[in-house]
């Protein structure tokens, strides 16, 4: 099963993912008296899901890896993928206009959909309306390109750490309530 | 303090672990032109990354000033191929040389306390165009990439048309 996932603006300040299931259903025919030949015609497309996420402000570009798929349950049958997506803009109303399109203030981010946890998390941000995103390892995403409408490419990678410093992990637990409130 | 994380699903109602690594900024490039599409070959052992490849034009006014005034005009738009590589000094010959792959031994030009070890290196990009023209009418719209093990296959569309090249 090869799942694909299409993003798009559903209206003026957020988007949504679709997720397409793509088949190829296996015909057969008498080749000759003496056998029946499988073969493959075109493939079928069938709507699986619709994501929708306060993050989607403004989707343009996206790109499924096999890390970190959906759950599987009785209900649901299609293991979803995660997938990193670029939003154009990340305000919407008056924000993008003034702050995005008037001053022009790069704000467009890289979001990735965790498709396990149900949840989106912004993973890069301040470009200048991004817009085709690719990776060069589907498995995981460790690396992932992100293009812009300013001409740059951006190179966003994973980094695994096997524990943090004393001090590290003090400075998180002060730094995290801030975090939460600016948010 | 893990990368791994556990969490209540929030559907069905059971414990799952969540593997969440720091996920940064760490290179950059910057063209002269919009880059409209963008596609990446799986890296090979041991090498930097893989090849990107892009799409855009030089001229991609005239693609927004086409549609502004909803005339057709003719945009010319190239694909490149770019490879990653650190520049390392050859204290013999004098000059950089460009290594591509991480296992390369001049890569260990020593850090503070280690004579073997590997210092932080910027990051470079080979660029190369494979493809430039006129075909894709009003402009490059997205590229895709194969490796087929006999050749690379790169498809760009744009302007109503693909087109095939093979590297």
């Amino acid at each position: 099963m090869r799942l694909l996932v299409v993003s798009y603006p559903e209206n003026i300040d957020e988007g949504v993912v679709e997720v397409i299931d793509y088949h190829l259903p296996p015909a057969s025919f008498l080749t000759n008296i003496f056998g029946i030949k499988h073969t493959e015609r075109g493939g079928e497309l069938s709507y699986v899901a619709t994501i929708k996420s306060a993050y989607f402000t403004s989707p343009a570009g996206i790109v499924a890896v096999k890390d970190q798929p959906s759950l599987l349950s009785e209900i649901d049958t299609h293991a979803i993928p995660s997938f990193y997506l670029t939003n154009t803009y990340q305000g919407s109303g008056l924000s993008r206009q003034i702050i995005e399109k008037t001053l022009r203030i790069a704000r467009g981010d890289l979001v990735f959909y965790n498709a396990k946890a149900e949840g989106a998390l912004r993973v890069g941000f301040g470009m200048d309306r991004p817009h085709a995103v690719s990776t060069d390892d589907a498995e995981a995403g460790g690396r992932v390109y992100v293009s812009t409408q300013g001409g740059e490419v951006n190179l966003f990678e994973q980094f695994f750490v096997d524990s943090v410093s004393l001090s590290m992990a003090l400075l998180t637990l002060v730094w995290r309530p801030t975090f939460n409130r600016s948010h | 303090m893990s990368q791994v994380q556990t969490m209540m699903h929030p559907t069905l109602n059971e414990e799952i672990e969540i593997f969440h690594p720091t996920f940064m900024q760490s290179s950059h490039f910057k063209t002269n032109f919009p880059v409209v599409g963008i596609a990446a070959l799986p890296s090979a052992t041991k090498a930097l990354g893989g090849d990107i490849f892009i799409v855009g034009s030089p001229k991609h006014y005239r693609f927004d000033a086409a549609l502004r005034a909803e005339m057709e005009d003719t945009v010319p738009v190239s694909i490149l191929r770019l490879r990653p590589f650190y520049y390392v000094f050859n204290r013999s010959t004098k000059e950089n040389d460009k290594i591509y792959t991480i296992d390369d031994p001049r890569l260990k030009s020593g850090t503070r306390n280690n004579r073997e070890g590997i210092p932080e290196r910027k990051r470079w990009w080979e660029a190369t165009t494979i493809w430039t023209g006129l075909d894709f009418g009003a402009g490059g719209g997205g590229v895709a990439v194969r490796d087929t093990g006999a050749e690379v296959i790169v498809m760009g569309v744009g302007g109503g048309i693909i087109s095939e090249f093979g590297v």
